[in-house]
């Protein structure tokens, strides 16, 4: 897979989760490792660069919460561009399998 | 949601953030960890491992999380401003009649502004538009420091000056007769030009070619370099134009050329170029200084440089010449800068210009200024509740700002649309020989400029009033929204006075440049200008190889000329006074010993009957006469300066029956006149310029050798019988008279004596026009800025004039108390402004005629002027005051 392909998935994945409802950085990992079974985990030194990146691009937006064990912690949610990317970022993924399925799965 | 509102109530710093972040994060994992039941210091440890190195996480996150702020402060930034923006239109949208009065002032100002400098801008700011601008100069011989013009000889030596990369002798302004097909001739401006004078100014021609060394021969086939001007108005821009023959001085010639648009610098440049040709016997005609030399400066040498290896050359050339009778020690070489040459008058004149709008602009900032603390004074109590409500003083200051900008913003595109106007203005009244001006017009230089000035402007204005406002706040709820009234009072007198200073300034500036302007136009140039025509004729050399048949065709024109009806008298000369064109000789009186009694003088040839023609008095002695012929005995009239120069005694009768030696063409062959009367001097070159030295000898004994060098040229003169006639009404009858001589002969150029007179004037007449128009906008400026101030400091204290009126006061008390009040503002202003014109007109002294700049009559002029006009600003106002009924003591405000 190209790296900003990665890239991409990553974020995609995050803007995804935060579809379902704002969340905190370790709630992101624990649902999508969930939703798949544990058969994907997050790298989760990678996860806060890219919610702050996304956080700065607008993508996603935070507001501090206090969470289930009655700490302070960041809730991210996602905003109207986040919603595009997250469509745009979609499409170019479904491409991407499409393109190479063929090449790599056995027919 | 815009960023205040997203704005938290608790918001950790960026670093606090990241750590507190992470820290929840390993501290979640290492909870889940323990409940599939890891002991806490392995669950620990089993968390940081997957999340792998926390510094640089943290260090990235950090990262992002400042740019995100900063993208934010910038987000809220641009909100606040749009919403400054939206404010500020709205307020001017409800006060109509001060935002229009703003903004009209501010027009005035940053238009004017951004004409003038748009003018100086295309006239002496941008770049030649030559390879290296700065090298290429303007080569004069020196003797004895007096500058002259170069002969063939001399340009052939500077040619060989290795410090010169290019050299070009030209003979320029040549008028040449033009016919294309079948046409009627015409008289274009011809400049013979060698074949390296594209090269000296770096410029090649836009189409085709320009001269080969070989086509710069004599006995080459003709060809010419056209202008772009000359290629639009009479080829219609045509590009096939170029291998098209023409005729030029009756013969046919090429155009291999068309040079760029930028190459026609000034109105009156050449139409067309044709290779000079130096024929190979010009190399020794070494007392013929009649061409001009151009030199490009090779990199890299300084023009001192390059003046030193060109005296040196010029003084190996003197000690060639046969009888020598001069130390060469005393000759050099003078470089101008071409540059400098052409702009550096108009430069320092649209410097001068640029300042006084400057001052027109500060003096409408004053106004605004004025006007925004009227207003600001007005709104305090609306900007005291925006503080309470939380808006910080900073915020204030921002936001009136903006308004101010706004102001000086929609006042920039106003000005930019008077400086279109203005710039035609100043074009239809400049001098036809200002460079570049009519390539003056609004581009983005221009624009960029009057955006500066609009926001400068703003600044200036609208500071001091945001400020003051900012300053105030906490007064004003307390004071019920009545306003620091001290405070703004001594602030409106403080901005009147700065406001007279700077309106004297200018004033007294424009006062003196319109009194000599003035004065130059009442000067007696020494002959009578009015009714009288000339037209010059240029004789192509096929048809006119000798002085008998050039003499005899302008007999011959003068002859019938004299029958047109209305015409008095008919002369001929070379050079009509002030018609811009010189020609010099040296001049000595027989006899006197040595070279101390050599000099220079203006020479002139005219017909019998000159003097007459031009009402040009004769002081002692005779006119020319129509015995003075070929082979009579030469003859000379003097004018005054020159008889006192070569005989400095008393009597001019001394000169009579002397000799002079002049227009000696070979050393050693002296050609001797006999002096035959002294005419009263005239002002041959300027209006503005003394008379200097002149002789006249007669048209029909110019020496042989003079002819081709003023292309067998002379101007015929008729004068009207009455003064009062047009004398452009004799143009066709003379056509006709000069078609009936001999056809192929064009008139190269009609104009009454009276134009040239006025062109004389035009600089005068530019500065008159232009300055009047200036001090008018500022004194109106000025005008109402006192009656700003005055009529205000009346509103404001109707109340305490109520009251003494009540008690008893007079009207003409009233008055006093109330032009007191205006006048010790404008006193101060008037003696700052005085102080201040003496070092601002200290530029105009190159600029004026005749004036001092402490004129005293300009002076005292400008100060009953302006006390005139504050009188007047302030007389509706004070009656305003008198006229308070006593009531008004009695209600509360």
């Amino acid at each position: 897979m190209p790296k900003d392909t990665l890239h991409g998935t990553l974020d995609a994945l995050v803007l995804k989760t935060l579809t379902f409802g704002p969340r905190h950085g370790y709630a992101i990992v624990r649902w999508i490792s969930q939703q798949t079974a544990d058969a994907l985990q997050v790298e989760e030194g990678s996860l806060y660069p890219a919610l702050y990146r996304m956080e700065r691009d607008g993508w996603i937006d935070a507001e501090w919460g206090t969470s289930e064990l009655g700490r302070k912690a960041k809730y991210y949610h996602i905003t109207e561009k986040g919603r595009r990317q997250l469509r745009a970022e979609t499409k170019e993924f479904a491409t991407f399998v499409k393109v190479v399925s063929p090449l790599l799965l056995p027919s | 949601m815009t960023a205040r509102e997203r704005k938290p109530l608790w918001r950790p710093t960026v670093a606090d953030e990241v750590e507190r972040e992470l820290a929840f994060h390993l501290e979640m994992a290492t909870r889940d960890l323990m409940e599939r039941g890891m002991a806490e210091k392995q669950a620990r440890a089993e968390a940081e491992r997957r999340f792998g190195n926390v510094a640089s996480v943290d260090t990235d996150c950090r990262r992002y999380a400042e740019e995100r702020d900063q993208h934010r402060r910038r987000a809220e930034y641009r909100d606040e401003l749009l919403q400054d923006i939206a404010f500020a239109w709205r307020q001017l949208v409800k006060t109509p009649t001060f935002a229009a009065i703003t903004i009209l002032t501010l027009a005035l100002g940053i238009g004017a502004t951004a004409a003038v400098f748009s003018i100086l801008d295309a006239v002496a700011l941008r770049p030649f538009p030559f390879e290296h601008p700065d090298r290429v100069t303007v080569v004069y011989p020196t003797d004895k420091g007096t500058p002259r013009s170069p002969s063939v000889p001399e340009f052939l030596a500077l040619r060989g000056v290795r410090a010169f990369e290019q050299v070009a002798a030209t003979v320029l302004q040549a008028g040449a007769t033009l016919r294309i097909a079948n046409g009627a001739p015409e008289t274009v401006g011809a400049g013979r030009v060698t074949a390296s004078y594209f090269d000296v100014f770096g410029v090649a021609p836009a189409l085709g070619r320009s001269f080969t060394a070989a086509e710069d021969m004599p006995g080459a086939a003709s060809v010419a370099v056209i202008s772009d001007r000359l290629w639009r108005s009479h080829f219609n821009s045509e590009p096939s134009v170029i291998g098209r023959v023409v005729s030029l001085d009756g013969r046919p010639a090429t155009i291999i050329g068309i040079m760029p648009r930028s190459f026609d610098i000034t109105r009156e440049s050449e139409d067309l170029w044709v290779p000079l040709a130096l024929p190979p016997e010009a190399a020794t005609r070494y007392s013929e200084h009649y061409i001009q030399v151009f030199a490009r400066i090779r990199d890299g040498v300084t023009v001192a440089q390059a003046q030193a290896a060109a005296t040196a050359a010029e003084r190996a050339l003197a000690e060639h010449i046969p009888d020598r009778d001069q130390p060469t020690a005393s000759l050099g070489v003078v470089l101008h800068r071409y540059v400098d040459d052409f702009v550096g008058d108009y430069r320092t004149l649209l410097l001068i210009l640029l300042g006084a709008v400057s001052l027109v602009l500060l003096i409408a900032c004053t106004n605004v200024a004025n006007l925004l603390l009227a207003r600001g004074t007005a709104r305090a109590k609306e900007l005291a509740i925006r503080a309470a409500l939380g808006a910080g003083r900073a915020r204030l200051v921002r936001q009136l700002l903006t308004e101010s900008m706004a102001l000086a913003l929609v006042g920039s595109v106003l000005g930019l649309a008077l400086a279109f106007g203005l710039v035609k203005l100043v074009v239809a009244v400049s001098p036809t020989s200002v460079p570049r001006i009519e390539q003056a017009g609004v581009d983005w230089r221009v624009l960029l400029f009057t955006l500066g000035v609009g926001v400068a402007s703003s600044i200036v204005f609208g500071l001091l009033p945001a400020l003051r406002a900012a300053a105030g706040l906490t007064t004003v709820l307390r004071e019920g929204g009545r306003g620091s009234r001290l405070g703004r009072d001594r602030l409106g007198g403080l901005l009147v006075t700065a406001e007279v200073a700077l309106a004297i300034t200018l004033l007294v500036g424009c006062g003196l440049l319109i009194r000599s302007a003035l004065l130059i136009g009442h000067v007696d140039p020494g002959f009578d200008s009015r009714g009288v025509l000339t037209a010059r004729l240029v004789l192509p050399e096929a048809r006119y190889p000798d002085g008998a048949s050039i003499n005899r065709l302008y007999a011959r024109v003068r002859e019938s000329a004299a029958r047109i009806p209305g015409v008095q008298a008919t002369a001929l000369t070379l050079l009509p006074p002030l018609s811009g064109d010189q020609m010099t000789s040296s001049v000595s009186a027989e006899g006197a010993p040595g070279n101390r009694s050599t000099l220079s003088s203006s020479l002139n040839l005219v017909s019998d009957g000159y003097f007459d023609a031009m009402h040009i008095r004769l002081l002692i002695g005779r006119d020319i006469d129509r015995h003075d012929v070929a082979s009579s005995p030469n003859v000379v009239v003097l004018n005054q300066a020159l008889a006192r120069k070569l005989w400095p005694t008393r009597d001019l009768r001394e000169a009579l029956g002397r000799r002079i030696n002049a227009m000696s063409f070979t050393k050693g062959e002296p050609h001797l006149m006999t002096v035959v009367g002294v005419v009263a001097n005239l002002h041959n070159a300027a209006l503005d310029q003394p008379p200097a030295p002149e002789f006249y000898a007669p048209v029909t004994q110019t020496p042989e050798k003079l002819w081709p060098i003023t292309q067998r040229s002379m101007v015929v003169v008729l004068r009207a019988a009455n003064r009062e006639v047009d004398p452009d009404a004799f143009v066709r009858p003379l056509r006709d008279v000069i078609a009936r001589t001999d056809p192929s002969l064009p008139i190269a150029e009609a104009r009454s004596m009276e134009s040239f007179r006025k062109s004389s004037l035009e600089t005068a007449r530019m500065n008159a026009i232009l300055l009047s128009i200036l001090g008018g906008i500022a004194l109106v400026l000025a005008m109402s800025g006192i009656y700003g101030v005055v009529s205000y400091f009346v509103s404001q204290r109707i109340h305490e004039i109520g009251i003494r009126l009540a008690l008893g006061a007079t009207p003409g008390r009233v008055w006093g108390f109330v032009v007191r009040r205006g006048l010790v503002p404008i006193l101060v202003g008037g003696a700052f402004g005085f102080a201040l014109s003496i070092v601002a007109t200290s530029v105009l002294q190159g600029q004026l005629y005749a004036v001092s700049t402490h004129d005293p009559a300009t002076l005292s002029a400008v100060a009953a002027t302006l006390f005139a006009v504050a009188l007047m600003a302030m007389y509706l106002p004070a009656r305003r005051a008198m006229r308070v009924p006593p009531i008004v003591a009695l209600n509360d405000e």
